[in-house]
C-alpha cells in the first residue's frame, strides 16, 4: 500500500474529489485485490471495493490522523468483504473440486514458467473457495500482505490466538487440497 | 503422538510465518531432528503452503470503478445538498434576532397552556375516579340492604 501525503488526505476528508481520486488511485489495487481474494469473484469485488470507497469517503473527515491509515483502510476493506463474502456463502456448501477450469490451456509461444503461474492463480483461487471468508482474510492479510500476526489481529479486532487458529484450520484444508490437486494432476 | 500434534499446529503457523522466538524455535528443531514425520510433514508445508499467495498475479482492478464510485459520490453530495437547501429555505426567515422576544413570548404562553391542560386533565380524572368508586360503592351497599332485608325476613319467618 502507497503512502499517501498527510495534505492529500485531509482535503480528501474535506470532501474534495480530486484528492479523493488520489487517494483511490493509490488503495484501489490493493482493497480489489484483498475483496477478490476473499470474496473470490470478479464482480462481488467490484461491488465490495465501491462500498469500501464510498465509506471511506463518508468516514474520512472523522479519521483521526495520530492513528495508522493503513490499519484503518485494511479494517474497512477486510470487514466489507468478510461481510460480503458470509452473506453470498450463505446456503452455498464450501466445497472444492479438481475440475475443468483448473487446466490451462497450452498457448503456443507461452513459456512455461507463465503457464505454471497461471496454474498456481487459478489453484489458489479454487482453493480460497474451500474456506470461510474469516480464514480468507487472514490468509490473504499475510500471505499477499505480509503482515504480522498482532497487525491481523489489530485490523480484525480479535485475538493474537485466534488469528493463529484461522490459519493454522485454512492452512489444514488447504494442505489436503493441494496433495489432491497434485495427486489428480498427475 | 500428542507432542507431534501440538509441534504440527506450530509448523502449520509460527513456524511457516517465521513468528517463532528463539527459544521456541530450538525447541521445535530438537523435535524435528528425531521425529522423521513430524521432519516430513513440516518439508511438505513448507513445500505446498510457503509461498503459493506470492507467486498470485494481482488482479487489475477495472477501470470503470472510479466512474462508478465517483458516480454514486456525486450523488450523494447532490441529495446532501438539495436536503441542506430545502432546510435552509424553510428555517432560515424563522432564525433572526428580532424574533427571539417573540419565541420566549411563544414560550411562556406554550409551557404555562400545558401547565393548565396538564392540571385540567389530572383533575377531570380524579373526578371521574371519584364517581366510578361512588357508584360502585352505591351498588355494594344496595346489595347488602337487600341481603339484609331478605334474612331478616327468613329469620322472622322461621322464629315466628
Amino acid at each position: 500500500m502507497n503512502d499517501i501525503p498527510d495534505d492529500v488526505l485531509k482535503k480528501a476528508a474535506a470532501g474534495g474529489l480530486e484528492s479523493f481520486e488520489a487517494v483511490y488511485k493509490s488503495l484501489s489495487g490493493f482493497v480489489y485485490n484483498v475483496a477478490f481474494r476473499v470474496v473470490n469473484n470478479r464482480q462481488d469485488a467490484e461491488e465490495v471495493t465501491q462500498e469500501v470507497f464510498l465509506t471511506m469517503y463518508r468516514r474520512l473527515k472523522d479519521f483521526r490522523f495520530e492513528s495508522s491509515f493503513k490499519t484503518w483502510v485494511y479494517r474497512i476493506t477486510v470487514n466489507h468483504a468478510i461481510n460480503y463474502g458470509r452473506k453470498a456463502s450463505r446456503g452455498k456448501n464450501r466445497s472444492f473440486e479438481y475440475d475443468d477450469e483448473m487446466q490451462v490451456t497450452v498457448t503456443p509461444g507461452v513459456v512455461e514458467a507463465e503457464i505454471e503461474k497461471e496454474y498456481v492463480n487459478t489453484v489458489v483461487e479454487k482453493l480460497l473457495g474451500a474456506i470461510s471468508p474469516e480464514q480468507k482474510a487472514c490468509m490473504v492479510l499475510r500471505g499477499m500482505e505480509g503482515l504480522s500476526y498482532k497487525q491481523i489481529a489489530e485490523i480484525l479486532e480479535v485475538n493474537i490466538n485466534t488469528v493463529r487458529t484461522r490459519l493454522r484450520r485454512a492452512r489444514e484444508i488447504l494442505l489436503s487440497l493441494r496433495k489432491k490437486v497434485e495427486y489428480e494432476r498427475v | 503422538m500428542n507432542e507431534c500434534r501440538k509441534f504440527r499446529d506450530v509448523i502449520l503457523t509460527d513456524y511457516l510465518d517465521g513468528e517463532l522466538d528463539k527459544e521456541s524455535r530450538e525447541r521445535l528443531e530438537a523435535h524435528l531432528s528425531v521425529c522423521t514425520a513430524c521432519r516430513i510433514f513440516a518439508r511438505e508445508a513448507k513445500e505446498q503452503l510457503g509461498d503459493s499467495f506470492k507467486e498470485v498475479r494481482p488482479e487489475p482492478v477495472p477501470e470503470e470503478l472510479w466512474r462508478n464510485i465517483r458516480g454514486r459520490i456525486e450523488a450523494e453530495n447532490r441529495t446532501r445538498d438539495i436536503a441542506g437547501e430545502i432546510l435552509e429555505r424553510v428555517f432560515k426567515p424563522f432564525l433572526r434576532p428580532q424574533l427571539v422576544p417573540a419565541y420566549i413570548v411563544f414560550l411562556v404562553f406554550f409551557f404555562s397552556g400545558a401547565f393548565v391542560a396538564h392540571n385540567r386533565i389530572k383533575l377531570v380524572t380524579e373526578i371521574e375516579q371519584g364517581r366510578y368508586l361512588m357508584s360502585t360503592l352505591g351498588e355494594e351497599a344496595s346489595a347488602e340492604g337487600l341481603e339484609n332485608a331478605n334474612l331478616g325476613t327468613a329469620i322472622e319467618e322461621y322464629f315466628l
